[in-house]
């Protein structure tokens, strides 16, 4: 008798052990996220969206804001091309994101890709990031409109990250809607290379953004105009005039976003779009989002659909004014 | 005066028990990443970057360099003990260090190969305390044609590299540099030679392409060998000390060259863009050149480690000067250490040196710690890597091809690169069976992207006019050095023809 009652109690324990590890291991497994997220970058190692992608990652490290890691990949190559095509066949992958450059929506028209922003599900818009035109403060001119008057006689050296993309496309718009003579836009390989060969005097002006180039004002350089709908905040900036103010109507900026595998869960959307709702409210980000000048976003859904629809409207003809689209 | 007493206080910071255990850790982690093909310094750093904003800052910056440096010494192992490099510097370090390891060489060549690493930081970290600011203020001075007149510098002293048919070496080099056109105009930015397919617009990354021709296409060769002819299945690589001990010696007996390569490594190193790996080329290159008897080079020179690994760790520390003293990144591990900044809330550019100089001194200090206790780690481990030779044929090659493939994948986490190590590990095979040499191959798939971009850039300054190379001064004399170097195989072959005339005719 009591050996069956030995029995039936240890089977009732394993029973009761089994369910609770069932109950609750279904419990846990409803969380997202359930494993660690891979972080896609769209860009080699010490590029700006890198270091963006590695700063966020290292304030969720300090603050835990989610349980899981998130691991960064770079994936460099096409100009994004590599990057977008991976993330696409990853389709309802719910542990996957990636940080953009506005060649998430150039490189597709350019080259032709048989996908294009919409294919992905857009995620968060994090900020947008500035275009400042920078000379070397050893430079002749004192105002952005100097500048512009002195294009129109000469083509002035300029140079920018990478070609057919972000840099080249502010210089193309200041060519046409300032009708300056065409500017010699250098490419270079990122924007350390960028900010050197103005620092070095290689070319005469850059469009870098302040978190590239802010380093080296005003020792080295000035901002001439920063090309967006209102003044930088950074400190220091606050007396740069925008376009806009100086008679340059050009806005353009950077735009810092992130999307996910086409076929997400509405968890796992709802779970990212928490995760940097946390993420910018830290103080980590704060810093530096200020330091930047970055006008922080947080544009999600159908609001980021629409800006990210204009946005594209607005590449698609300054691309087609500089004969780069048929 | 202000320099030294600076210098003390980061030796305060660096030398700090819980900074020094950080150091080795560092060190410890980059020797592995090192020694991992295809997973470099670069991805090293960036991986634990994250991690650091746990530990205070100044400890943060030691510890991910201490793994920089670790790498510049372990990616030199696979490159000597198997023929795939570790790293992109050390493909230089095959053309001689596994010679010798054939030869049972292997604890020798390795020792060298980690003395001459120690030169090369030591002398680089001398320079970076003396010249820091003038230097990186010279750095800005060289510009897109400067550029590409050191990177013809760099080809013409591999002229003569092809021992024997000078056509070969010519179709090499030519095949190197058609790779380095496949990918994205830089220019136009129009895909070139890409066939219509997404992963070829990435372009042919030496790592994978180089591990393929040496490590895969090496392991073939000996496969092939040793089915048709009984070999003797251990190299007898000797345990002991008498290896490092014999390496001491080749280092002092050669301690001009190698000492006058970390100078020329610091400088090529300085300069934004270029790295370690051409600056290890480049002593590679000098030394065979003013070399006495040329010819022993690529049979297991002991010169032919020192020069280019000592340029090649002068050079990856010469990367870090404009970084630390202007905020320019002069390499992508500098830009992945600059992205590290930014999260321990610094803010890099020429004012760091002023308001962080316990932040910056303590870094430069490491330099000097890190140098030293490396060199210790490596030497003592020299025993134990030499004896992987023994180690028998049939149970370490499946382990290599292994690492050779992910090694390939991890590059750039992209398959493209896994098909490249395997189609030209078939390409390497050929090659040698047809005997053309791999050396130029590998350089000019190298500098070959460098030098178009260069040039290009050049080009566009200039309105397209090549005059842009003669009329600056600097440019034009690394030009003319160049020409004359391209120019002296030449010469060379019609003295020879001369003398050979002249015999004839006293006959």
């Amino acid at each position: 008798m009591k050996k069956i009652r030995q029995r039936s109690s240890f089977l009732l324990i394993t029973v009761l052990v089994c369910a609770s590890v069932f109950l609750f291991g279904e419990v846990a497994e409803a969380a997202w996220p359930e494993r660690p997220i891979e972080f896609i970058i769209m860009a080699g190692t010490g590029g700006g969206a890198d270091r963006y992608a590695r700063f966020l990652i290292s304030i969720n490290t300090k603050d835990k804001l989610i349980d899981e890691a998130i691991l960064p990949v770079n994936k460099a190559g096409g100009a994004g091309a590599v990057a977008m095509q991976y993330v696409l066949s990853q389709k309802g992958n719910n542990h996957m994101m990636m940080i953009t450059l506005n060649s998430f929506l150039t490189t597709p028209l350019f080259q032709n890709l048989p996908f294009n922003y919409k294919s992905f599900t857009p995620l968060y818009l994090v900020a947008l990031d500035n275009f400042p035109l920078w000379v070397h403060k050893d430079a002749k001119w004192k105002t952005a409109m100097e500048f512009i008057e002195d294009a129109k006689t000469r083509s002035i050296l300029v140079g920018g990250t990478g070609s057919k993309q972000e840099d080249e496309i502010v210089w193309r718009t200041i060519e046409a809607k300032m009708g300056t003579k065409p500017f010699k836009y250098v490419p270079y390989k990122g924007g350390g290379d960028v900010a050197k060969a103005l620092v070095g005097k290689e070319v005469e002006a850059t469009v870098n953004q302040v978190s590239e180039a802010g380093p080296f004002y005003p020792e080295f350089t000035r901002p001439l105009c920063v090309f967006q709908e209102k003044r930088l905040t950074a400190e220091g900036y606050e007396n740069v005039p925008t376009g806009n103010e100086v008679g340059i109507p050009i806005e353009y900026t950077m735009m810092r976003g992130i999307f996910g595998p086409p076929g997400m869960s509405d968890e796992a959307v709802k779970g990212f779009i928490d995760l940097f709702d946390k993420l910018v409210q830290t103080q980590m980000w704060k810093d530096f989002a200020s330091k930047s000048g970055l006008m922080t976003d947080g544009r999600t859904g159908a609001e980021f659909n629409k800006f990210l629809d204009t946005f594209n409207q607005a590449h698609i003809e300054t691309m087609k004014a500089a004969g780069w689209l048929k | 005066m202000e320099t030294l007493a600076n210098l003390m206080v980061g030796f305060g910071v660096a030398i700090q028990p819980f900074a020094m255990l950080m150091m080795t850790l560092g060190l410890l982690l980059g020797l592995l990443v090192g020694v991992l093909p295809g997973l470099g310094g670069t991805a090293g750093v960036a991986l634990l970057l994250p991690l650091t904003v746990l530990v205070p800052k100044e400890v943060a910056v030691i510890f991910l360099a201490a793994i920089y440096w670790g790498a510049l010494f372990g990616g030199v192992i696979t490159s000597v003990l198997f023929a795939i490099p570790g790293e992109p510097w050390s493909v230089a370090l095959i053309f001689d260090g596994y010679p010798m390891a054939k030869k049972g060489k292997a604890g020798v060549a390795l020792a060298a190969a980690f003395l001459s690493s120690f030169v090369g930081i030591f002398v680089a970290a001398i320079f970076f305390v003396a010249f820091a600011l003038p230097l990186a203020m010279l750095a800005l001075k060289f510009h897109a044609p400067e550029m590409f007149c050191i990177m013809l510098l760099a080809f013409s002293t591999f002229v003569g590299l092809g021992t024997g048919d000078a056509s070969k070496t010519l179709v090499s080099t030519a095949f190197g540099l058609i790779l380095t056109m496949v990918g994205l105009d830089i220019v136009t930015g129009a895909p070139r030679l890409t066939f219509g397919s997404i992963a070829w617009l990435s372009g042919y990354h030496f790592v994978p392409v180089t591990i393929g021709l040496f490590g895969i296409g090496e392991i073939m060769i000996d496969g092939e060998e040793r089915f048709t002819t009984e070999i003797k299945e251990i190299i007898h690589a000797k345990l002991g000390w008498q290896d490092i001990k014999e390496a001491f010696q080749a280092t002092k007996k050669h301690f001009g060259l190698t000492g006058l390569s970390a100078v020329l490594g610091f400088f090529v190193g300085i300069l934004p863009g270029t790295g370690a790996t051409p600056a290890s080329f480049l002593g590679y290159g000098i030394a065979k050149q003013y070399s006495k008897n040329p010819e022993r080079y690529g049979e297991g020179a002991i010169e032919g480690i020192l020069a280019p690994q000592a340029a090649a760790n002068s050079a990856g520390t010469g990367a870090l000067l404009p970084m630390v003293t202007l905020g320019i990144p002069g390499s992508p591990t500098a830009a992945v250490l600059l992205s590290g900044l930014y999260m321990w809330g610094l803010w890099p550019g020429p004012r760091l040196f002023l308001e962080e100089p316990v932040f910056v001194w303590g870094l430069i200090a490491s330099l000097f710690l890190a140098g030293a206790v490396c060199l210790i780690i490596c030497l003592a481990g020299t025993p134990m890597l030499a004896a992987i030779m023994r180690v028998p044929w049939g149970m370490l090659t499946p382990i290599i091809v292994v690492a050779c493939f992910v090694g390939s994948y991890v590059m750039r986490n992209i398959m493209f690169d896994v098909w490249c190590t395997l189609i030209f590990g078939g390409i390497g095979y050929v090659m040698k069976k047809l005997k053309y040499p791999l050396a130029p191959l590998a350089v000019a798939l190298v500098l070959g992207e460098m030098a178009e971009r260069f040039l290009r850039q050049s080009l566009i300054m200039s309105d397209g006019s090549l005059a842009i190379f003669v009329t600056r001064p600097l440019s034009g004399t690394f030009l003319a050095i160049a020409v004359c170097l391209f120019l002296f195989p030449v010469y060379q072959l019609i003295r020879a023809k001369k003398q050979a005339g002249g015999e004839e005719a006293e006959a």
